[in-house]
Order: C-alpha cells, then sequence, then structure tokens
C-alpha cells in the first residue's frame, strides 16, 4: 500500500475515450434536464422570505407545529427538521407573509399555546426578494468571472490549446454537481456556490498536475506521439490524482459528519465536486488536448493545402 | 550544518516564538454567526435623494431665470432628468446659455418649447456617494448614543449599509432605531378633515403644487376609532436638522412625549412663522405622518414638544434618533440575520470536531504513506494553520462558520502540494535515482505545478468577495491566506526540514 501506484500502471485510458465522452455527455445531458424538470429547492438567500430556527426542550412533532402555525395564518409556511435529535426545526415563510417581525411575533404567539417558556429561538433570517435575485445574479457573475479567470491563466501558463481542454470539465463539474444536487433535492443557498467556486479552482488543480506532466513529456519528446504521451501522464500522475483528491475528501467528509447541520450541503457539494473533478481530470480534460491539438492539426493542413 | 542554514532556523524560531505568543495574547473576532448578535442591511432610498435635489435644482432654475425675465410654463421629473416647458418657447437658447453658465453640475438638451435638464453623471455620483456617507453616519451617531453597543457599520455596495451589532439585543428595539428615517418636520395645516376625500372635494380640479395631505394618528373618540387628515403646505417651516436638542418629558395628561429645542436660527424661523400663524394650526409631521396638530396661540420661538401614544421606551428612542438626526433618506431593511449566541457556541464546537477528525485523518493517512516525509508535511501544514491564524489576527480579519470550514479544507488541501512533491520523490526513487537527487527533483518540478494549482484556487476565493455576505467574506479569507502561505510552508519549509533530517543520508528506509 505504501508504494501503491509510485510503478505507474500501463492503463490505456484514451482507448476508451468515445465510451467517456458518450457517458460525461450523458450525464451532463441529463443535469440539464433535471435542472429544466425538478429544478432547484433554493434556499432564502435566494428565495427571499424569512427563516426561523427553533430549539425546543424535548422531541416534537412537526404535525404539532404545523397545526399549532395554521392558528395564526402560516399554513403554508415550510417546517423543516434539524438534526436527529427530533428538537430543533426551522420554519421558513414567504415574502409575501410579511417583516420577519410580524412573523416572529406570530410563531410565538401560536409555539405559547403549548411550548411556553419550552422553546429557543436560535436564529431569524430575513432577506429580501431583491436581495435574493442579486444573489443569483451575483452567484452566475461569479461562476463566470471564475472561469474567464481560470481560463485566461491556464492559456496564458500553458498553451491556449490546453485552456480549452481544462474549461470543457469545468463546465461538466459544475453542471453535473449541480445536477445531483438538483436529484437529492438539496437547498442551494450561498454556502453551496462558495462550495461550487472552490471546486472550480481545486478542479483545475487536478488537471494542471496533468497538464503539467503532459508539457513537460511534450518539450522532451515533442508533440508527435500524443497519444501515447497524454496516457503515459495519466498513468505516471494516477496516484497523485488520486491522493490529492483522496486528502481533501478527507477535510471534505470530517466537515459533513461533525461540521454541523449549516454546513452540511456545502461539503456535500465539496464531496460530489471533488470526485467529478477526479474524474473529468482523467476522463475529459487530458483526452480533450487530443481532440483539440487534431483539431488544430487538421485546419493548419486545411490551411496548407489551400495555400 | 551551514550558516545560511542556521539563520533560516532562527528566523523560523522568532516566528513560531511570536505567533505563540499572538495567539495567546489575543483571540480572533468572531462573526455574528459564531458569536451570535444582530446583523441588518439597509437599503438607502437614494433615487428619493436625486429626485429632492431635482426639485431644488428646478426652483434654483426658476429664480435664476426669472432674474433675466425668462418664465416657466411647467417642469416635471421624467425618466430621471428634469423637463422645464417655457411660457416663450423662442427664449430657449437663451435660457439653455443661463443654465449652462450658472449650473455646471447639469447636461443639457433641447426640445421644441423647453429643456431637459440632467445632472451630470459625476454630480449624480456625488449626490448618492454623499447620501450613503450620511447615512453611515446617522447610524453611527445613534447607536453610539446608545453607548453600550459595540456595532459595526459599513457602506455594502452602491446603495446599502451593513449594521451588525453582536451579542443579545433587543431586535425590535434595535430595528426601530435603526430603521426610523426620523425626518421631523413642522408643517402649517390649511384644513383637515376625518377623512381623505373630504379634503379632496373642495378641489374638483385636483390639489395645487404646493399643497399634499398627509394621514395622522389613529385615535379613540368614544370608543371610535377616528383618523384625522391634514391638508398642508408642501414645503415644511422647520426641519430635524434646524434641531439643538430633543429630551423625553411628560405632556399635559401626564404621557411621555418628546421635548425639541431649535437652533438659533431655526428659532428666528419658527418665531417668524408662528407669528402669522396665530389661531391656525401646526402639524408636527414625523417620517411623514402627523404625530399632532396643535394650535398656535402665540409666538414660538425655540421649544416644541412632539406627543402621540408614545411608551416611555419608545419616547426615549425617539429623542434619541432625533438628536442623531435624521437618515438623508428613507432606508428599508433588505437583509437580516439574529444568531442566538447558543448556536454559534454549538458551531464552534461541532467544527472544531470537524477539524480534528480532518487532522487526525490527513496526519495518519500522510505518515503511513510518506514516513518521515509525511511527518514533516504535516509539521509543515501545523506551521500552515499556525500563520493563517496569526494572519487573522493581525490583521483583524473577522472568523466566520464558513470561514472555519475553509480552514479544515485548508489541511485536506494544504498537504497537496507535498503529495505532488512526494509522489515525484518516489518515482524518482523508483526510477533508480539516489534518495539525494530525487529529493532536488521533486521539488524543483513540483514547484511550477503547485503554483498553478495555488493561482486558480486564490481565483476561485476571491470571486466570493462579489456577494458582500460576511460569511462567505469569512470563507473566502482563510481558503486564499490558507492557501497563498501554503506555498511557502508545503514547498520552502518542508524542504528545508527534509534537508536538515534526511538531506545528507545515502539511504533511509523511513525518509519517504
Amino acid at each position: 500500500m505504501r508504494n501503491f501506484l509510485v510503478e505507474p500502471p500501463n492503463i490505456d485510458f484514451l482507448k476508451i475515450r468515445k465510451l467517456t465522452y458518450v457517458f460525461s455527455f450523458s450525464i451532463l445531458i441529463l443535469s440539464l434536464v433535471l435542472f429544466f424538470t425538478k429544478g432547484f429547492n433554493f434556499g432564502l438567500d435566494f428565495t427571499g422570505g424569512t427563516s426561523v430556527q427553533i430549539k425546543f426542550n424535548q422531541p416534537i412533532k412537526v404535525s404539532d407545529i404545523r397545526m399549532l402555525l395554521r392558528e395564526v395564518n402560516l399554513d403554508d409556511a415550510m417546517i423543516q427538521e434539524l438534526g436527529t435529535e427530533k428538537k430543533e426545526i426551522e420554519i421558513r415563510v414567504s415574502v409575501k407573509k410579511g417583516s420577519s417581525s410580524v412573523i416572529v411575533e406570530n410563531i410565538k404567539k401560536a409555539l405559547d399555546k403549548k411550548y411556553q417558556n419550552q422553546y429557543e429561538i436560535r436564529k431569524i433570517e430575513f432577506i429580501d426578494a431583491l436581495v435574493g435575485s442579486e444573489m443569483v445574479k451575483a452567484s452566475v457573475y461569479s461562476v463566470v468571472f471564475v472561469m474567464l479567470g481560470i481560463l485566461l491563466f491556464v492559456g496564458y501558463r500553458y498553451e491556449p490549446v490546453f485552456a480549452l481542454a481544462a474549461i470543457v470539465p469545468l463546465f461538466f463539474d459544475t453542471l453535473v454537481t449541480l445536477g445531483l444536487l438538483s436529484l437529492l433535492g438539496k437547498e442551494i443557498d450561498l454556502t453551496v456556490i462558495a462550495a461550487l467556486l472552490t471546486v472550480l479552482g481545486y478542479s483545475l488543480n487536478d488537471k494542471v498536475i496533468v497538464f503539467d506532466r503532459i508539457r513537460e513529456n511534450i518539450r522532451q519528446r515533442g508533440k508527435k506521439n500524443l497519444e501515447s504521451i497524454i496516457n503515459r501522464s495519466i498513468n505516471v500522475n494516477l496516484g497523485r490524482t488520486v491522493i490529492t483528491s483522496g486528502t481533501v475528501l478527507m477535510s471534505v467528509i470530517a466537515i459533513y459528519f461533525f461540521g454541523g447541520e449549516s454546513l452540511n450541503v456545502f461539503a456535500l457539494t465539496l464531496l460530489i465536486g471533488v470526485i467529478l473533478a477526479t474524474y473529468s481530470s482523467i476522463y475529459l480534460a487530458a483526452p480533450l488536448i487530443l481532440e483539440v491539438e487534431s483539431l488544430l492539426r487538421i485546419k493548419s493542413k486545411k490551411q496548407q493545402v489551400g495555400a | 550544518m551551514k550558516v545560511d542554514v542556521k539563520i533560516k532556523l532562527i528566523v523560523i524560531f522568532l516566528i513560531l516564538v511570536g505567533s505563540i505568543y499572538l495567539m495567546m495574547t489575543k483571540s480572533p473576532k468572531l462573526g455574528l454567526d459564531l458569536q451570535g448578535g444582530v446583523s441588518i442591511t439597509l437599503k438607502v432610498d437614494v433615487d428619493k435623494v436625486v429626485k429632492d435635489q431635482y426639485l431644488n435644482l428646478a426652483k434654483d432654475i426658476e429664480k435664476k431665470l426669472k432674474g433675466e425675465n425668462i418664465d416657466i410654463l411647467s417642469y416635471k421629473i421624467e425618466n430621471e432628468s428634469l423637463k422645464i416647458v417655457l411660457l416663450d418657447p423662442t427664449k430657449v437658447d437663451k435660457a439653455k446659455e443661463i443654465i449652462k453658465k450658472e449650473f455646471p453640475q447639469v447636461v443639457l438638451d433641447t426640445f421644441d418649447g423647453g429643456l431637459s435638464v440632467k445632472f451630470a453623471d459625476w454630480e449624480l455620483n456625488r449626490i448618492k456617494t454623499n447620501t450613503i456617507k450620511q447615512a453611515v453616519e446617522t447610524l453611527r451617531n445613534r447607536i453610539d448614543q446608545f453607548g453600550t453597543l459595540s456595532a459595526n457599520i459599513a457602506q455594502k455596495g452602491k446603495d446599502r449599509v451593513l449594521v451588525e451589532i453582536p451579542g443579545v439585543i433587543d431586535i425590535e428595539r434595535a430595528k426601530a432605531i435603526i430603521g426610523k428615517t426620523a425626518q421631523l418636520e413642522l408643517k402649517e395645516v390649511v384644513d383637515s378633515a376625518f377623512s381623505k376625500e373630504e379634503l379632496l372635494q373642495k378641489y374638483p380640479n385636483g390639489l395645487p403644487d404646493d399643497l399634499e395631505i398627509l394621514e395622522g394618528q389613529e385615535e379613540v373618540v368614544n370608543g371610535q376609532k377616528v383618523k384625522e387628515w391634514f391638508l398642508v403646505k408642501k414645503t415644511p417651516i422647520i426641519t430635524g436638522a434646524m434641531l439643538k436638542d430633543a429630551r423625553t418629558a411628560l405632556d399635559q395628561a401626564g404621557n411621555p412625549a418628546v421635548n425639541f429645542e431649535l437652533t438659533s436660527e431655526g428659532a428666528e424661523i419658527f418665531g417668524e412663522a408662528t407669528q402669522k400663524m396665530i389661531g391656525k394650526r401646526l402639524a408636527i409631521v414625523l417620517d411623514g405622518k402627523v404625530m399632532s396638530a396643535p394650535v398656535i396661540r402665540s409666538r414660538i420661538t425655540s421649544s416644541g414638544q412632539i406627543t402621540g401614544r408614545f411608551t416611555t421606551e419608545e419616547a426615549n428612542d425617539l429623542a434619541v434618533v432625533l438628536r442623531a438626526g435624521a437618515l438623508p433618506a428613507p432606508v428599508s431593511i433588505v437583509e437580516e440575520s439574529v444568531v442566538g449566541p447558543t448556536l454559534g457556541k454549538e458551531s464552534i464546537d461541532k467544527t472544531l470536531m470537524a477539524g480534528i477528525v480532518s487532522f487526525v485523518l490527513v496526519g495518519v493517512f500522510m505518515i503511513f504513506r510518506y514516513a518521515l516525509s509525511g511527518f514533516i508535511a504535516i509539521i509543515a501544514l501545523v506551521f500552515n494553520l499556525m500563520l493563517l491564524w496569526v494572519t487573522m489576527l493581525l490583521f483583524d480579519i473577522t472568523l466566520t462558520l464558513p470561514g472555519i470550514a475553509g480552514i479544515i479544507l485548508n489541511i485536506g488541501m494544504g498537504v497537496d502540494g507535498n503529495v505532488i512533491i512526494f509522489e515525484r520523490i518516489k518515482e524518482e526513487l523508483h526510477n533508480g535515482k539516489t534518495l539525494r537527487v530525487s529529493l532536488e527533483e521533486g521539488f524543483k518540478r513540483g514547484f511550477a505545478a503547485i503554483f498553478d494549482s495555488h493561482v486558480t484556487v486564490i481565483i476561485a476565493a476571491l470571486a466570493l468577495l462579489e456577494f458582500g455576505n460576511p460569511p462567505l467574506k469569512g470563507f473566502a479569507a482563510t481558503l486564499s491566506i490558507g492557501t497563498f502561505i501554503n506555498l511557502f510552508t508545503a514547498v520552502f519549509l518542508t524542504k528545508m526540514l527534509l534537508d536538515l533530517t534526511i538531506g545528507g543520508k545515502k539511504y533511509f528506509k523511513y525518509a519517504i
């Protein structure tokens, strides 16, 4: 184990690249389909509204709370259990129901009927609908900003070919991660966007390591036998790719299991993202260099013929 | 041992001692999500201020043009510009000339029979920036008046103000103090009635431009709820800007009220106006609502009283906000977050656990896979985390819950650099190179890839600042600072420590 993968395996990753392209493309399309059919469970940050987090002294039933809330005209409030003790809940009310002061007042009135002095309001959050839509915009901008930044940086440090081959998998990582979050019905809030951006930066990490080796090998041997160079580079780096992802996953899993309710989806997003990033480094980014390269070669040949 | 290695060791030792000293004497600034408190984002209605400024501009232009014998037929504010129609359309060019000369802050355009006046971009910017600055200043004044609170007030984005108050406080009261525009106006009452319609009936052609209808307070008379409506002159006699002082008092019936005193300039104006108004009513208007409308019995100069059905606390708070001054424009709460102290404490405990688990997992793995080198990488990681912590202390960076998550991520991501280098070393060793050569190769070739990968993570972290959201800022801070420091700890520090321990050896079984 200590030297697992130090002796590089000899797997022909590129051989099955048509298959993995189809696979990647399919789950990408599936994700997009999910976006439009199932959609997202957007959190307060994006929808706006009021959220009240309450902890009770003893375990309670959500149905009881729902009944109490109905009496103060909050029947469409969303109630979610937090943690496993059944003592803590989050109540979410849409923006239309008024200011947080009114809503908190009503919730208190409702709960006092049955649980007077047996609960504690731990958190209140109110986001105006306007701010919510601004956050959606800011999220999209930031993702685009990061992608562009990465594209420029890689294009500058490496060849433009590498930049192109890097950006496609980044789209893949982001969109499929979002697709899975949609499938699982997880709540998308700002921490998820933070996790997505981190995945973007990290995913590139993974690719850069392989790219760096490919570049090194091209310098030594030229671009002639690009396919075997890329294959060799992936194989030699396989240990690195797996281990670096592995250590990050150790942190992510620790946050997922121990970090508490509010970091849960954040950690899950990172978990999915890092795994996808590892996959896309091997099966998308590296093979794509070959594709882009051969596309360019055909073009330049045509130009030569034309001249 | 070479001399420069000795110097490096001494430097590292000094950094270590300094860091430990700092960590023992100072604790990090905790975000409201960790220590509990209230965070409120207010949107300042800057558009209204711009509109008001256009109205003032219109009056100034009218005055100036009148002096040059050009009369204005009408003006209105439309599409963020002032449209002026002249009585004599042939004088448009002359009017344009005059305005151009006298009002350098505007951009002019003509249309048939009139002019369209717009503030220049720099003037608009100036108005908006000033408004926000003034709002921040006023809010700071108000909160300072309460003394006990150590609030953080800052501009956020173009038209927002963020107010953060740590600790447990009465939220509703805080909101009342912060969110009240507190614009006091004293206006002459022209007419009053118990319904809006009644007032409007007397003006079948619509209200004259200089009058407006304001709502009064609801009162219970003989068991029935009634509300008086007031027709008042738009231009106030006195505004809150002419207040010298405001303090709580009792009204004639013994209910809490607020007494105010005017500045000498205000007193002069007020005296003159009330002299002419004897027998008429004066509306005391707070934030567009008539609080009371007493009849003026004699000339009043410097003081007055605001009554309403206040509790003692409300009267007290009103006096405070009046003393601190009105906000330059109406504000509305667009974001609000209240976190109780127990939740924050719980978050800290949980994330601490997550951090320990993460550190142990990564540590065990690194030592298992890379033996002594792995151990050294962990020492470098500890340095990484320590320096991150110290940087936060030195620059007073707020630690938030996502910020802690960023620190934990630093554990797993921080060793990546080491993994890349160590795997390379293993590869070189495997290819039959000596320990010494493999070490050099590993570090030399690893650096470029590590540098590139660190830059991309920092790009991603910086994009998070776009949101202006304090918890996320905390994440961006720990992630980017940690990654930056990691470039030194994972590469240079590890290399140095490895040189010291196994650098001279030709072979050592547990080197890596």
